[in-house]
């Protein structure tokens, strides 16, 4: 953990020092897990349905000129993946939400093509790393009444959970009078997140996606 | 000379004569005694004679159920319950032949079995369900038992881990 404190705010500060531009993004990212079929199964024999979880996301992003129509726009970002469950009700009537949020620190390389004036194409590469997380899972209290409490993650691997996630990235930006950036897009994760190994020859694979939308000031 | 030793031998055999015999004087012990006079402390009492009333259930542990890594339920449970009418097992009577019933706090029959202790273990078969638990402590009045509910599955990528202890403090109606 201190290892990626560590890297990150170096990055960072090459970064800063390098880049011909630097904006500050804040935004949303509508993220949801992506399970292998067997584990998909599994999560509709208990009639729980899969929903997109809102997270949130912000950073730096540093933009360094290639050409004249192409730039490389480095983010470094905290964005949070993850995913909501919608199951019928332990509790009362109706269904609960049981949710597993994970906040990772992103570094994700975009080669932005301006071909329109301000509009802008953008696709590359992201890496993340987990650093914290939260589950929200039935707990029974001592009155062996059924609550929903939210669990802070203290152990990935006991947890089960990978904590590198590396995809992909693309989207769009339109930047409004030099100084707002508005992007959203897609980004489309490759790595499984879930280390719990296949059971009885169940899938158990979970890959991270979703969409993100955010808002930037540009210095 | 005579006289002396035939005084001596006619104390002695007055005097082993007044010696109480020791041992467990309490009828309900499983070693009983009818000759003693005096008791020694080596009353021995079994699971049978009366019937154990609940007075509490403590109950620690934890309990898991997660879909392929992904956690559903996750539970520490660590309560003490007095109240009677929550109280499972209630009342139970273990007979000599081995068989035993369950009443619960209206003295309503619940539930019935055969039962068998070997060393510190009770084992209770409800006809479906084997309960194995361990006698902690069994003295006259007070049986204090606990019961380990140990369960680790994993069906078609359902994985539910429980692991609760329940000790169930009791005390004898005659």
């Amino acid at each position: 953990m201190k290892k990626i404190l560590f890297l990150t705010l170096s990055l960072f500060c090459i970064l800063t020092l390098n880049a011909q531009n630097i904006g500050l993004k804040f935004g949303l990212n509508l993220a949801g897990l992506n399970f292998g079929h067997d584990l998909q199964s599994q999560f509709d024999a208990v009639d729980a349905e899969s929903k997109t979880m809102m997270g949130l996301t912000g950073g730096v992003s540093f933009a360094f000129e290639l050409s004249e129509t192409v730039d490389l726009d480095v983010g470094l970002s905290f964005t949070q993946r993850g995913n909501t469950w919608s199951i019928p009700s332990f509790i009362g009537d109706g269904n609960d939400e049981l949710s597993r949020t994970l906040n990772f620190i992103d570094i994700a390389p975009l080669f932005k093509f301006n071909y329109a004036g301000d509009f802008s194409v953008l696709i590359g590469p992201y890496v993340g790393y987990a650093i914290s997380g939260t589950d929200d899972v039935y707990e029974i209290d001592n009155a062996l009444n059924y609550t929903i409490v939210t669990e802070p993650i203290e152990d990935f691997e006991a947890a089960e959970i990978n904590t590198l996630d590396y995809g992909l990235n693309f989207g769009a930006s339109y930047v409004i009078n030099d100084v707002v950036d508005i992007r959203a897009g897609y980004s489309l994760g490759f790595a499984n997140l879930n280390a719990a190994e296949d059971q009885e020859d169940v899938d158990v694979s979970t890959t991270s996606n979703g969409l993100y939308l955010t808002v930037g000031y540009l210095f | 000379m005579k006289k002396l030793l035939y005084i001596f031998f006619a104390v002695s055999i007055i005097f082993s004569a007044c010696k109480k015999e020791e041992g467990c004087t309490d009828s309900l012990a499983t070693n009983f005694n009818v000759d003693a006079e005096e008791d020694d402390g080596s009353c021995v009492f079994g699971i049978t004679g009366g019937s154990w009333i609940t007075q509490s259930i403590s109950t620690t542990g934890s309990m898991t159920v997660s879909i392929g890594g992904f956690p559903f339920l996750d539970s520490t449970l660590n309560f003490v319950e007095t109240n009677p009418d929550s109280l499972e097992p209630y009342k139970l009577t273990f007979n000599e032949n081995s068989l035993y019933t369950e009443h619960d706090n209206s003295n309503n029959p619940v539930e019935g079995g055969t039962w068998s202790v070997s060393g510190d273990q009770l084992t209770i078969n409800t006809g479906d369900t084997t309960l194995l638990l361990m006698i902690e402590s069994l003295d006259r009045d007070n049986a204090v038992l606990s019961l380990d509910i140990i369960e680790n599955s994993n069906d078609n990528g359902v994985t539910i881990d429980v692991d609760i202890t329940q000790t169930i403090n009791s005390t004898r109606e005659w």
